[in-house]
């Protein structure tokens, strides 16, 4: 029974070790990311550098995206469509060792009189 | 039981040893205090404290430094996955990754909703900008609805509104289309009329006034003010840049646009005595080089309010802004020795919403401080108390001191390892102004404390 016992507590103690490595993830160049919950209450998260390479594929997409459309809209009016910036907010969603991003893109477009 | 209570107390240490590398290895970065909390938030009885701990502030600048490095690192990695894309018209000129400063000096990449953690901008390959080093999208000059130049008419201003006006009324937003018409076009001509009319050159100064700009916000019954009412639907941003012309040349052209009553008057006059002073305080604060790094210090933006006799007071908060002055500094630098002489004695004023404990602070410390009751136009019942602080403008120039030296951290950080892709040639820093005239790192209320651009090399 005694066996029994130390067996459950040395299997709690591993997943407990496990979890807090899993969430530790952030590997060799962590990334602090910080911001304000829904609540405005001011929250901080651990990341693994990794992310970058995710968020990189989606900056790759819409850059390509984006140009092929603007590419396709070039019109001949007086105003010139002089600059877009879209705003990527990085929302952290967070869970028990379990992160990812949830994006909301903004648009603006500058015009200038030709 | 004994040698249970060992294993116990075994598995504990280890889950604390192992939760405590956890916490050493994030490589989390706490900003020195004396960074981002003002002095009347904190109590402290010192107006300067740059000295102060120093070993305490070098020891969490490593901190900072590791943290920064990694999000370069990782910014870095994710813009190299961006594939060359070869547009016809198009290209992605840059990409601004943001950083904030938490409640306790923790720096991270900003992550928050309805603020932009990274933002990429698009050019036409047709564009007049020539240079990308020359090209700095600061929000206080790009984000804007609407440009005019100093040197316009009012008949000029007028017909340049039109398409903005035009615009507004088919968002189906503002239901009094009349008045709202009228009041933008008197907000708008007034204020071009003291901006236009105002005389800011400082002779022999590497600073010099790039332009204004001026936010409005609307509201459905077409009211239309510079602060943020409940109930605004639209918010517009005008920029204002100025035309260097020979001041005789500026006369004639602006002649029609030039002020004709005393409040504006005043406003107008006032106005050019604060653009002058900044100068001063900006080239007295300069340094030639932002600390050992490539940077200059290019560009100066502050927000003004506009006291009840035209008197024209820095703006602590945002919902005491009237309108924002941008500064630019030449690219000549030129010396003028009248600049370097302080006599430390001038004030400037500060404008705040009535904050008891910042009027504590300044009754503590002696601040001299005076009560002003605001009324908005829009809504006479309501009152709003503001406070305007004097302060010593040594203390300011002291403040702009600290504020290079907080930045030139940042920028050092993007030079310290060589890039392949794309380049930093853009670091901007966002501060908070105190009632002692100081500066501290804006921490997280919705801005970035800095704010990185990355250009393709």
């Amino acid at each position: 029974m005694t066996y029994l016992k130390n067996c459950y507590r040395l299997s709690l103690m591993f997943v407990v070790f496990v979890l807090v490595q899993c969430n530790r993830s952030p590997g060799q160049y962590p990334v602090t990311l910080l911001g304000l919950d829904d609540s405005g209450r001011e929250f901080h998260h651990v990341v693994a550098s990794k992310y970058g390479k995710n968020i990189g594929d989606s900056l790759d997409d819409i850059s390509e995206e984006a140009i092929e459309v603007l590419d396709d809209h070039w019109e001949n009016s007086p105003w010139e469509l002089d600059r877009i910036d879209m705003g990527l907010g990085l929302t952290a969603k967070l869970g028990f060792a379990v992160f990812s991003f949830e994006t909301s893109p903004s648009f603006r477009l500058t015009f200038l009189k030709k | 039981m004994y040698l249970r209570v060992s294993k116990i107390m075994a598995y504990v240490c280890l889950s604390l040893l192992s939760l405590n590398s956890y916490a050493s290895s994030t490589g989390l970065g706490y900003l020195p205090s004396s960074w981002y909390q003002l002095p009347e938030n904190t109590d402290s009885q010192v107006l300067e404290r740059f000295s102060a701990k120093a070993e305490d502030e070098a020891s969490k600048l490593k901190g900072v430094s590791q943290s920064v490095q990694n999000i370069l690192r990782s910014n870095e990695r994710a813009l190299n996955e961006i594939e060359d894309y070869k547009g016809k018209r198009w290209y992605l000129d840059n990409v601004r990754t943001q950083l904030a400063v938490g409640a306790s000096g923790l720096v991270g990449l900003m992550s928050m909703k309805g603020s932009a953690s990274v933002r990429l901008y698009w050019r036409p390959k047709t564009s007049p900008v020539k240079k990308i080093k020359s090209y700095s999208p600061t929000s206080s000059v790009s984000n804007y609805d609407l440009s005019f130049k100093t040197d316009m008419s009012r008949e000029d201003v007028v017909n340049a509104l039109e398409p903005t006006i035009k615009h507004a009324v088919a968002s189906g937003r503002i239901y009094n289309r009349q008045k709202f018409r009228k009041n933008l076009l008197q907000a708008t001509t007034d204020f071009h009329s003291v901006v236009s009319g105002a005389k800011h050159y400082q002779q022999q100064a590497n600073w010099f006034v790039n332009g204004f700009m001026l936010e409005l916000y609307v509201t459905a019954s077409g009211d239309v003010a510079p602060f943020a009412a409940v109930g605004a639907e639209l918010r517009l941003r005008f920029v204002w840049e100025r035309v260097r012309r020979k001041e005789s040349s500026l006369i004639k052209k602006t002649h029609d646009s030039q002020v004709t009553n005393e409040r504006l008057t005043q406003t107008r006059n006032k106005l050019t005595v604060f653009l002058s002073n900044m100068i001063q305080d900006l080239e007295i604060a300069s340094h030639e080089r932002l600390e050992n790094t490539e940077f200059y210090l290019k560009k100066f933006r502050i927000g003004l309010g506009v006291g009840v006799k035209g008197s024209i007071l820095a703006a602590k908060v945002k919902s005491t802004v009237y309108f924002y002055v941008m500064f630019k500094r030449a690219k000549k630098m030129v010396i003028n020795e009248s600049f370097v002489r302080d006599d430390g004695e001038s004030f400037m004023s500060i404008v705040s919403e009535k904050n008891n404990k910042e009027l504590a602070y300044a009754k503590r410390h002696q601040i001299p401080y005076e009560l002003q009751e605001m009324i908005d136009n829009h809504t006479p019942n309501k009152k709003t108390v503001n406070v305007i602080y004097k302060i010593k403008r040594k203390y300011f120039r002291k403040g702009i001191a600290k504020a290079y030296k907080m930045i030139s951290f940042f920028a050092k950080e993007t030079e310290k390892k060589p890039r392949k892709k794309w380049e930093v040639y853009h670091v901007e820093g966002h501060f908070e102004l105190s009632v002692t005239g100081g500066l501290g790192l804006a921490s997280l209320s919705g801005i970035a404390a800095a704010r990185v651009n990355f250009y393709k090399k």
